[in-house]
């Protein structure tokens, strides 16, 4: 059961500052105690996430930024704990990093019992340093991200309490949708006013995600054809300095000990100069492809496609790329979604005795 | 692996080389008995015994391929005779997403091989060996461990 609310903006007001004003107005009336939300940063540096207490502070805010500051969900990893955590927490979270915060859930790793997540409709972001390059105010003519582009599911998924919606919605209002009971109190106590589903919305949505699965199948098939090809793999992941960055920015990847860490993935001064004599020459860093592989043998069942990993490529590794030719057809064999649903089990945390995948 | 590779045109008739994870508790003794039944398979086989099947990370298969082996075989106990109960039933899964991934990126799926062995199975280890050395040879020698580019 969902339930509509409307948060009419006012006369001067923009929806982002609508917004902004929807979780001031929440921290002020105590139906949540902290809140997480993307903030412009001082000087336009651009924006990161903010994770805020007081109202006053919140001036910043930009709850429908066109962009998207790393570590969200990771920031709801160290800011709960389990049985609920010290404070209620709204957070504002993109709908791929709100599937992410779903995945991590059901690891274990969030705990939503004291948490309100809410998903705008989501139009796409920049790049971060196309962000802060264009001060804010990325409207027109910036290209989106990859992720964004191929994006499936552009809007909140049924486990987020509170979609921030823009699609189906009048000009002058922002809709908001619970799609819990814990979203519908939290919504009550902003003082946001009830209204019906308005028609129109459930159409718009419809659009928005049947608009995103062509353009990821067309991607889908792309990458297919593209790193079929003998050779292609190893091209693409060849600039790679194994920094590390895709791995650390992952909001799904999350075991406290990793095997990239240890001794397996380190050769010691020995085993580098024995792989080199054996052949000839060797490639340093190493393990590069080896690294890539594993990693996405290890999360391509929980991956959100958000893009972060891409985003925080130094070299230009065509991640999403790579990704997109795998991902949905990976989890597909376990009719599987990452982020769908906290009804899901993930895939390898469960397994029928009956299955056959060959 | 430390042996000079020898590939087609290294003079000796070039043989793929498998690497066989293979769980202590059924494949492993399965191939024993394939070896004291004097079963002949590939001298190119290189088992490695490993407590599980469910302990094979997809790590260990990527990393012989990327090593210098043409094709990985992973030995497991039938499902429901796992000695730790479930193992085989994880390794299933994690086996089934490393073949997708394989195939999405260019490295031919056939090289990999999940089967279940019991001890008492010695011939069907030999016949499992001889069957993907033939389909390596038709594949031929796997692109991936002449990478890591340079």
């Amino acid at each position: 059961m969902v339930y509509a609310f409307r948060w009419a903006l006012a006369s001067t007001e923009d929806r982002q500052s609508a917004g902004r004003r929807l979780l001031q107005e929440a921290l002020r009336r105590g139906a949540v105690g902290a809140v997480l939300v993307p903030a412009e940063l001082p000087g336009g540096a651009g924006v990161a996430y903010a994770l805020a207490t007081r109202p006053e502070r919140l001036a910043s805010a930009v709850p429908l930024a066109k962009a998207m500051p790393q570590f969200g969900p990771q920031d709801l990893v160290s800011s709960t704990e389990p049985g609920g955590g010290p404070v209620r927490i709204a957070a504002v979270l993109k709908p791929c990093e709100g599937r992410a915060v779903v995945e991590l859930a059901k690891l274990k790793q969030v705990e939503v019992a004291n948490l309100v997540l809410i998903s705008p409709d989501c139009p796409g972001t920049v790049e971060l340093e196309d962000y802060a390059a264009s001060r804010g105010m990325p409207e027109k003519d910036l290209p989106l991200r990859l992720a964004c582009r191929i994006c499936r599911r552009p809007v909140a998924g049924k486990d987020v309490d509170v979609a921030l919606g823009t699609a189906g919605a009048k000009d002058d209002e922002l809709l908001l949708i619970a799609q819990t009971e814990r979203g519908r109190a939290f919504l009550e106590a902003t003082g946001a006013q009830a209204i019906e589903l308005p028609h129109g919305r459930a159409h718009a949505v419809a659009r928005l995600v049947s608009r995103g699965e062509e353009a990821h199948d067309a991607q889908e098939r792309a990458s297919r054809e593209r790193f079929g090809r003998p050779g292609a793999l190893e091209a693409a992941l060849a600039s790679c300095i194994k920094c590390m960055n895709c791995m650390n920015v992952c909001p799904v990847c999350y075991c406290k000990e990793c095997l990239f860490y240890t001794d397996a993935f380190n050769p010691t001064a020995g085993t580098l100069a024995e792989k080199a004599r054996r052949r000839g020459v060797v490639r340093v860093p190493t393990e590069t492809v080896q690294f890539h592989l594993t990693r996405m043998a290890h999360v391509m069942t929980a991956c959100v496609m958000c893009g972060q990993c891409e985003s925080a490529c130094p070299t230009g590794v065509p991640l999403l790329e790579l990704y997109a030719g795998v991902n949905r057809r990976v989890q597909a064999l376990f009719d599987y979604e990452a982020g769908r649903s906290v009804d899901e089990a993930p895939p390898f945390t469960e397994f029928r005795e009956d299955e056959d995948f060959s | 692996m430390t042996t000079e590779a020898t590939g087609p045109a290294g003079g000796r008739e070039w043989r793929p080389r498998i690497v066989g994870f293979l769980c202590t508790w059924c494949s492993y003794t399965g191939a024993d008995l394939a070896g004291v039944s004097r079963l002949q398979y590939t001298p190119e086989f290189i088992p490695i015994r490993v407590m599980c099947s469910g302990a094979v990370d997809p790590a260990y298969v990527i990393k012989a391929l990327l090593e210098g082996a043409d094709g990985v075989l992973v030995g497991g106990c039938h499902p429901g005779d796992c000695h730790y109960l479930t193992g085989n039933y994880k390794a299933r899964r994690r086996f089934a997403v490393l073949k997708e991934l394989l195939g999405g990126l260019g490295i031919d799926p056939r090289r990999v091989r999940l089967e279940w062995i019991s001890a008492s199975e010695g011939g069907k280890f030999a016949a499992t060996v001889n069957e993907m050395e033939r389909e390596l040879r038709a594949l031929g020698p796997n692109p991936l461990s002449k990478q890591e580019l340079l």
